[in-house]
């Protein structure tokens, strides 16, 4: 990280300091009318062309929905949601074709435009170098960049949508098997109503050229957004996966409700990064993203490894635990996270590792930031089934508070059913404290960069897993989120 | 929900003969009102989601009835586990026994049976309820309630030896002792608590909860040691309200039985309270133990340190909870807790959470936690040094929870510690 | 006394030793050197019984009572109370047990396993204390934690004050001059001097010849990618202190 020497503009000025992703775009929309039921699920079914079984999955998962309880257990608080008074599907109206847009050139300029302005251009001549771009616009893909690329080693990268038409046994074979549809309240609401999403398949021993990203982007309002993502590594594959999302600034909450599942075969290896900017809500706490998501990877063959890395630094509630199940022999769970949390936010999130293999390996490093009146809890759960001989479970997880009216709350569980695995964990908490500030000041450090240098320093395990792009936006990303909350 | 334990408790309330007066009764009025506006814990709650009740719940217990003379064999017990230099308090099925004649009291430490208070001091009261439910339970059928008090200034050097006695009998009893004790300024006490269930394995279920609390500058050592058979449950409850500069230093040896709770409450509510804490759980057999620590730091400066050791053999299992919370207004708050579990078995199983609460940003909070076996290198060590296989485990997992014993205030509670480790550890932990 | 012949041995499935020979008679000193990786570790914990090598082929024989015993089948602690005692080159550390409570327990296991009366604690700690102050070890270690905070030349006093406890008739001292100033390498190399007698074979493992200035050997054996390339009296010592290994190992020709 550089420290940046540029005059420090006034302390007013940071905390004024809007959300930069804020802005609505007009598009105009297909919506549904608000409310859950049957016949909301047979049409978004229909809308996409599905196929019978696809249909029976999303009738069962709404069934499986109104059984179960929204879960309260996280140190979350909100109003009850009336799941009846949002809607469940919004897509972005085609200027060609009664389709979800495909090809570039059937693509609406103005959503062109937009994601533009999110930095995320997809058009051929623009688009970014290196990485392969899944524009998500509110319930519906837009746009998938390097296809011919991708497609030349065989690796499948496109919408939910695309796949289940192209690749309906694909689909069909590893759906749900990492996140059944009846997993929690959450899963079961996004397995009903899901929109869409990315799908990936990386064929066996290929190493991805590019690395593959989605970009989520909500825009309508009083909408749902549920996306779902699949993503296969086959036997000795390598993928690094990167996902994005942001939101307009409105005054009612929006739930966000994703499914993210991945399934790593014999020696694949899964790095899925995370930077997550959803609108987070005024200072009074206003408005924000619901952000309810389930991610799960499964390392089903041995040798196989998936880490998570995330950046959580937006959304008003956060509701998120990205786990590994080890089940194959060696395999190896990485949970890689910094969750920042400032005014009003509220965040609970943390992981689970499931260890079922042999000499399984799982590391967790999880750093919460609080800030204002913000509420930051890590939660955990690390178990050992008696199979898992010689497993290894390493965790820490470290809270930075910065002000007095914030809290942090640590939440880990550890079940242990095999001696011959070895447990530990290790958390703690510390402060950014003015003297600390003042100390790299008088070196002749700015304000931003004093704060910036301990951000750092506080976060750089995480912060090294990120994909070097990632990690820059990820430090700017926090300190622009932080400003202000240093006396 | 309804349970053959739940009725029991119920039927217990009604029984006749037993006379209602004073802050007893009161204590065991509000008890009951706790019980029926909050049951049984269900599997469901989160502080009881790793120990099952199922197996209790489904049993039936009666009052056991108050013994006089002791059985012979129970007097041969006493004489085991009491040491001539404690002054002894013994209960035996939650009824005040005096072996031996009743001894006078040390000077500046009083003991009253609360069924001759008009009120419990209000000192009680300044703490909140607990939140275990079977302190309600507890609280709601207290055979007997007693108020230990040590004087403004009094330090006593021999430690007052509280022995809880469960008798062991062919039908299931169920009993409950709670004890009041009061610490007041500058006053200094040890204080050994036992519990005892002998026998051979018939059901039988006993609480006892201790309320304590520390005024200004007051220190307390106290020791809880609990040994229960393969019958017997056992839960327990030890709330402790620290004031300001106040010091406690505590240390369970817990030797598990059926099912085996302790339930600590730890509130420092004073400036500079300072509050040590050790637990040791050494289990074999299908034997269970559940440790479940909430310290709440709710004054500046206050100081934690939470230390607690398992070893794990046969098909044991252990459970520890271990929650620190650092109240908004609680700055300088340091607090630590170490958790290490050896498993020494295949089939030995522990479920270990520590967790933190902080509401506060001047605090400087760890915690820790490992679980593991014994390293192979060490009994490679031992075992080229001539000592058998086996031998070398013992002295590995007596290794293991030694930097704790010997961490305990030196004298006769530490003599105690290892003596009930002694007799009531698993035998192939004996080094 | 102790007679190995073609012993192979690998650890984590890579084999280490390949075919190696050597008998040691009772009375005698010998040095095993050799350049890093050559298999002397090993050797040493293959004699001691380390779980973590596994024998693929060879016998390792060790005459007890006037019988030959094969040391392989036996356990690590049997071993021990047959007489064979191991310095370990990395002393194990055990935290929370005391110096005397693990010395008087392998004590003791002994004394039972020979059919001598145990020790009780007082004569024991008598007797550790005389040791000690043999050794020049300060009494506090005693009482601390076996290896515990000690320093590199701390441990490897220990591992000397323990084998003058245990009196054993084979010793394998592995790398015992590693890390030890010079004052304290003639100090224990000294102690090692004084536990030698005639009914006792001493093995050491060492890079330098700095050890043997102190404790003379009787037979030098160079042993090189898991077999012993040559032996020969302490003329080979120092000149390999002199030359190195190149002009041995190209006789060898390896």
């Amino acid at each position: 990280m550089e420290i940046t020497s540029a005059p420090r503009p006034a302390h007013q000025d940071f905390l004024e300091k809007e959300y930069q992703y804020g802005f609505t775009s007009d598009i105009e929309s297909e919506t549904v009318p608000k409310g859950l039921n049957e016949e909301i699920v047979r049409f978004i079914s229909k809308k996409k062309n599905e196929p019978d079984w696809l249909l029976e999955f999303r009738l069962k998962a709404l069934a499986r929905f109104s059984t179960l309880a929204e879960p309260r257990w996280a140190a979350v608080s909100y109003p009850r949601i009336d799941f009846q008074d949002i809607r469940y599907w919004s897509s972005p109206k085609a200027k060609k074709k009664e389709d979800a847009p495909g090809k570039i050139d059937e693509v609406d300029p103005d959503l062109l435009a937009t994601f533009e302005k999110l930095g995320i251009p997809l058009s051929e001549q623009k688009r970014l170098t290196g990485v392969a771009v899944d524009a998500v616009f509110d319930s519906v893909s837009v746009h998938t960049t390097h296809q011919k690329e991708l497609e030349a080693v065989g690796v499948i990268f496109c919408s939910f949508s695309e796949a289940v038409e192209k690749h309906p046994d694909l689909v069909r074979k590893y759906l749900a098997t990492v996140v059944p549809a009846g997993d929690n309240f959450y899963a079961a609401l996004n397995s009903a109503v899901f929109s869409d999403g990315s799908f990936c398949y990386i064929p066996k021993g290929v190493r991805c050229p590019l690395d593959l990203s989605t970009y989520f982007r909500i825009n309508a309002s009083e909408t749902g957004q549920f996306e779902r993502t699949l993503l296969i590594a086959d036997e000795g594959s390598f993928v690094n996966y990167l996902e994005g999302c942001t939101a307009p600034m409105r005054d009612e909450n929006q739930l966000h409700a994703a499914v993210v599942e991945l399934v790593a075969l014999k020696g694949a290896t899964i790095n899925y990064s995370t930077v997550q900017n959803w609108y987070a809500g005024d200072k009074a706490g206003k408005g924000g993203i619901y952000n309810f998501v389930t991610k799960r990877g499964k390392c089903a063959g041995e040798r196989s490894k998936i880490s998570w890395t995330q950046v959580e630094a937006g959304s008003s509630i956060t509701w998120k635990y990205p786990s590994v199940i080890l089940q194959g022999d060696h395999s190896v769970g990485e949970f890689y996270s910094v969750a920042l949390t400032n005014n009003r936010m509220q965040a609970d999130t943390g992981t689970k590792m499931i260890h079922v293999g042999k000499h399984t390996t799982s590391t967790i490093v999880s750093k919460g930031i609080s800030a204002g009146d913000s509420s930051n809890a890590y939660r955990g759960l690390v178990r050992i089934l008696p199979g898992a001989a010689g497993a290894r479970n390493y965790t820490q997880c470290d809270s930075l508070l910065v002000g007095d009216r914030c809290s942090a709350h640590t939440f880990p569980t550890v079940e242990v059913q095999n001696p011959s695995s070895v447990v530990e964990h290790e958390a703690s908490t510390s402060k950014i404290s003015a003297g600390q500030v003042f100390y790299l000041q008088s070196r002749g450090l700015d304000l931003e960069g004093a704060l910036s240098l301990l951000l750092h320093g506080f976060c750089k395990e995480v912060f090294k897993k990120l994909p070097l792009e990632f990690s820059v936006e990820a430090v700017k990303l926090l300190e622009m989120k932080l400003e202000g909350s240093v006396g | 929900m309804g349970s053959p334990l739940l009725d029991s408790i119920q039927a217990a309330w009604s029984l006749p003969g037993r006379d209602a007066s004073g802050a007893w009764d009161r204590e065991r009025r509000t008890g009951r009102d706790l019980v029926a506006a909050r049951g049984l814990p269900q599997k469901s709650e989160e502080a009881w989601r790793h120990t099952s009740l199922a197996d209790l719940a489904a049993q039936s217990f009666i009052p056991a009835p108050p013994q006089a003379p002791l059985p012979a064999a129970l007097v041969d017990r006493l004489t085991e586990i009491l040491d001539a230099g404690d002054f002894p308090l013994v209960f035996v099925d939650g009824f005040l026994h005096l072996p031996g004649g009743s001894r006078a009291l040390p000077a500046g430490f009083h003991a009253k049976d609360l069924r001759g208070e008009a009120i419990l001091p209000p000192v009680f009261q300044q703490a909140p309820d607990s939140r275990e439910p079977f302190e309600a339970v507890n609280r709601s059928l207290c055979d007997s309630a007693w108020l230990l008090t040590v004087d403004e200034g009094v330090r006593l050097e021999a430690p007052i030896h509280v022995v809880n006695l469960h008798s062991p009998a062919a039908a299931a009893r169920m009993s409950h002792g709670r004890l009041y004790l009061r610490l007041g300024r500058g006053a200094s006490l040890r204080f050994l608590s036992s519990h005892l269930a002998p026998g051979a394995g018939a059901p039988s279920f006993a609480t006892h909860a201790v309320r304590a609390f520390q005024d200004t500058e007051s220190r307390l050592e106290f020791l809880h040691a609990s040994a229960g058979n393969p019958g017997h449950s056992g839960v327990q409850t030890i709330s402790v309200h620290q004031k300001a500069k106040s010091f406690l230093d505590f240390t369970a040896v817990c030797a598990g039985g059926l099912l085996s709770r302790l339930s600590l409450e730890h509130l420092l509510d004073g400036e500079g309270a300072e509050a040590r804490l050790r637990g040791l759980y050494p289990l074999d057999g299908a034997k269970h133990n559940d440790i479940h620590v909430h310290l709440r730091h709710a004054a500046p400066d206050g100081k934690s340190r939470q230390t607690f050791r398992g070893v794990l053999d046969g098909k044991s299992r252990a459970v520890f909870t271990g929650k620190v919370t650092v109240d908004k207004g609680a700055h300088g708050t340091d607090a630590g807790q170490s958790n290490r579990t050896l498993l020494l078995s295949p089939d030995a199983r522990v479920d270990a959470r520590p967790q933190l609460e902080i509401y506060n940003d001047d605090v400087k909070c760890a915690h820790g936690a490992t679980t593991g076996q014994l390293r192979e290198e060490e009994l490679f060590y031992l075992t080229s040094r001539g000592i058998p296989r086996e031998q070398a485990r013992a002295l590995l997992a007596a290794g293991f929870v030694e930097d704790l014993l010997g961490a305990i205030p030196e004298g006769r509670l530490r003599l105690h510690a290892r003596a009930w480790l002694a007799q009531h550890g698993p035998s192939a932990q004996k080094a | 006394m102790l007679e190995i012949k073609d012993l192979h041995v690998e650890t984590g499935g890579v084999p280490i030793l390949k075919g190696l020979d050597l008998t040691v008679k009772a009375g005698t000193v010998h040095a095993v050197m050799g350049p890093n990786g050559s298999g002397k570790s090993t050797l040493s914990k293959v004699v001691a019984g380390d779980p973590e090598y596994a024998v693929t082929q060879g016998t390792v024989t060790l005459e007890i009572n006037g019988r030959p015993k094969n040391l392989l089948d036996m356990s690590p602690d049997e071993r021990a109370r047959a007489g064979v005692f191991l310095g370990f080159q990395y002393p194990v550390e055990i935290p929370g047990i005391s110096n005397t409570v693990f010395l008087r327990t392998a004590f003791n296991a002994i004394c039972k396993a020979q059919g001598i009366p145990e020790m009780d604690e007082a004569k024991f700690d008598a007797l550790l204390a005389e040791k000690m102050a043999r050794i020049g070890m300060k009494s506090d270690f005693a009482g601390r934690a076996v290896n515990v905070d000690f320093s590199g030349g701390e441990k490897k006093r220990n591992e000397i004050l323990q084998m003058a406890v245990l009196g054993p008739r084979l010793a394998f001292l592995d790398e015992t001059d590693s890390g030890l100033d010079v004052d304290s390498l003639r100090s224990i190399g000294d102690s090692i001097t004084r536990l030698k007698h005639p009914g006792m074979a001493l093995v050491l493992i060492t890079h330098y010849q700095r050890l043997l200035d102190y404790v003379k050997p009787d037979v030098i054996h160079v042993l090189v990618q898991g077999r012993i390339v040559k032996s020969g009296g302490p003329e080979l010592a120092l000149e390999i202190e002199k030359n190195g290994y190149d002009r041995i190992l190209q006789a060898a020709g390896v």
